[in-house]
């Protein structure tokens, strides 16, 4: 799931700044999971911008993507009505809904923050960062991309202490954790192969990046 | 009616035969066995080892663990209080956290007991439950007889000739020495297998891990869950009318709840807003959510949900609604008050002649527990009022578990949001208090109105 937490609400107020007639879209899909852009979010931020200046007009909708068309279809309407979109669908939400509503500005109402798991009521982790070339299986299901703050292949820095990480003691070491894992599975021998260092073209470092799944498409 | 009786120990056969006598089947369960239980009063399924059971109500009665405080050697002289010697006998209550609240009268009468017999009687405590009924009679009348309560904070057990023991105890800056004498030691309890039991039922436990059975406001044998009962049969073995009371309360309540009229308060479902985050279903204290697999939403139970609106203030995509909004009361235009029914609510109907008398008129919403109160609602209150106050239950005294403290997570976050949005965040207020504490909301009331 893509994790999301709402902008501050000051910087939200400021970019609305001299709008007066402002159309709130939620997303029904992960940010609604994670408690940063579902119609609940939305409509806290209806009433709180209606408090402010009673004359704003204010709407909510909730499409259950902003990344498919058919879902973005269902709000044009509303859409062409208001001045401007707050979107409080993750980055992609934001632009997909940029490009097929072309005469509006679409606002970003959410910092866009990670692929993640939900860990509790109210608390994601990161899990994956898409670099496109998966390496668990040789680190028993933890990724050292993502849970090593380094990004570290072929074990832990000088800073891992106590199955901590440096940075932060509420941080868990990621290699320690792929240690501890592997031990418990009498894997250890997985970690005797060395690491190559890795081509990172697959991911970010290889420019934006599209999926084409050939049989699907004619 | 089937009772499955979940936990295989002697008390099953007393309660076997009392609910027989009261026309109820029983079957039982071993608490290992058990895998996964869903559905509701009257209609329960659980699924064993063997396969699927069905009953109208479950009764837990796996016992909690009892174990010896790590000084299991001590018990060294077998019957003290009968035995005819003249050396001090020393009651050991050794528990690191609170004992369970029975225990402490049991070992107040037996100090009691001996103490009119002119024994010496020394009782070493490190954290023992004080509040219940009667306690603190009995620790007077102890007291008055010469049983001697020390305090400590460690304690040295050593043997010697006879089968007599020597304690050692220290607390800070003393220490104090006993012996040789009779030494009677406290059972410490822990949760057990119980702990596992609680998590398959979806029970709430207490902070210590056991299945919640000592809220003043329910019967002792009732859980978050309507329609599962836990009867703690250590203290069963103890209190004989315990049981007797368990017992009938279980009878009583589960006809009750059984025959009551429909369910008038629950919380209904918008399957199309349905997100199936699962929120709900963690979040419900009284296992009333079901994921309906097949349709990938989240169903409630209409029989098992108390309407306390904490999965409708959960809820991420607004979904979920309870089925009736109770009406404002009161013509205030400037301050309106969310009360929850079980403190707030009663507190201010003991007001209303004292606000009549100031002229001090408020507009009042009742809530069926803090927890349905959301910061959306507070927002939506302050457009059209100048101040909102919610008034919930004290700590530890929510009906519903933790609907006083999401009410007040909700309260500082809409609090946030207005200073966040340059709006003045004394328009919201929140204050906690209980039915008898009408003075505190009616101060909280002046000053939100002045």
């Amino acid at each position: 799931m893509i994790v999301a937490e709402q902008k501050p609400i000051d910087e939200i107020l400021r970019t609305l700044d001299g709008f007066k007639n402002v159309l709130i879209a939620a997303c029904g899909t992960c940010v609604t999971v994670c408690m940063a852009g579902g119609e609940k979010e939305a409509l806290k931020l209806a009433a709180l911008l209606q408090m402010r200046d009673a004359d704003m007009k204010v709407s909510v909708v909730t499409p259950k993507r902003q990344c498919d068309m058919e879902f973005v279809e269902e709000i044009l309407a509303d859409a062409a009505e208001h001045d401007v979109v707050l979107s409080l669908g993750c980055g992609a939400g934001v632009q997909f809904m940029s490009g097929a509503i072309d005469n509006k500005l679409i606002l970003p109402g959410l910092n866009t923050k990670f692929m993640g798991v939900t860990q509790d009521i109210g608390v994601w982790a990161e899990m994956c960062q898409g670099c496109g070339d998966c390496v668990l299986e040789q680190t028993g299901g933890v990724c050292p991309v993502t849970r090593c703050s380094k990004s570290n292949f072929n074990g832990p820095c000088g800073g891992s202490s106590d199955g901590k990480c440096e940075i932060d003691t509420e941080v868990d070491c990621g290699w320690q954790l792929i240690y501890d894992r592997l031990e418990a599975l009498d894997q250890l021998q997985r970690l005797y192969q060395i690491s190559e260092p890795k081509d990172w073209t697959t991911s970010r470092d290889g420019g934006p990046r599209k999926v084409h799944k050939k049989e699907m498409i004619l | 009616m089937t009772i499955a009786l979940v936990g295989s120990t002697p008390v099953n056969v007393i309660l076997e035969k009392e609910f027989a006598a009261a026309q109820m089947e029983t079957i039982t369960v071993k608490s290992n066995e058990l895998q996964r239980v869903s559905g509701h009063i009257g209609d329960f399924r659980l699924q064993t080892l063997d396969g699927e059971r069905r009953a109208g109500v479950i009764v837990v009665t796996e016992p909690p663990e009892a174990k010896l405080p790590g000084i299991g050697h001590a018990l060294l002289d077998s019957d003290p209080v009968s035995h005819p010697h003249t050396k001090p006998v020393v009651l050991l209550m050794d528990y690191e956290q609170e004992s369970r609240q029975f225990m402490t009268p049991v070992a107040l009468e037996l100090a009691l007991f001996l103490a009119r017999r002119r024994r010496t009687v020394f009782f070493l405590k490190r954290s023992v439950k004080t509040a219940g009924t009667d306690q603190e009679r009995l620790y007077q009348e102890a007291r008055g007889a010469g049983v001697v309560f020390v305090d400590y904070d460690q304690v040295q057990i050593a043997e010697t000739d006879q089968g007599f023991a020597h304690v050692s105890a220290q607390d800070e800056s003393q220490s104090l020495e006993i012996g040789p004498c009779s030494l009677i030691v406290a059972e410490t309890i822990h949760p057990g297998k119980t702990g596992a039991l609680a998590d398959c039922l979806k029970l709430r436990r207490d902070r210590w891990g056991f299945i919640d059975e000592y809220k003043h406001y329910l019967y002792p044998v009732m859980t978050s869950r309507r329609g599962v009962y836990a009867i703690d049969t250590l203290r069963a073995c103890c209190e004989p009318e315990y049981l007797e009371e368990a017992i009938a309360a279980v009878i009583g309540d589960s006809a009750e709840q059984l025959t009551a009229d429909a369910n008038l308060l629950y919380v209904e479902l918008d399957k199309e807003k349905c997100a199936f985050c699962y929120t709900c279903y963690r979040a419900c204290p009284h296992a009333a959510l079901t994921p309906n697999q097949a349709e990938a939403v989240m169903e409630p139970w209409e029989e098992a949900c108390f309407g306390c609106g904490i999965c409708v203030s959960m809820c991420p995509a607004n979904a979920l609604q309870l089925t009736l909004e109770k009406p404002a009361q009161g013509a205030s235009q400037s301050v309106q008050i969310f009360c929850c029914e079980n403190s707030g609510d009663t507190a201010i109907s003991r007001l209303q002649e004292d606000l009549a008398h100031e002229g001090l008129t408020v507009s009042q919403v009742s809530v069926t527990c803090g927890g349905e109160i959301t910061v959306e609602r507070l927002l939506q209150a302050l457009r059209q009022y100048e101040k909102v106050i919610a008034a919930v239950c004290m700590d530890d005294a929510c009906q519903h578990f933790d609907g006083n403290r999401r009410a007040c997570a909700q309260t500082e976050r809409a609090v946030s949001m207005l200073e966040a949005a340059g709006l003045e965040p004394g328009r919201i207020r929140f204050v906690q208090l209980s039915q008898g504490m009408p003075r505190l909301l009616h101060e909280e009331i002046r000053e939100a109105l002045l």
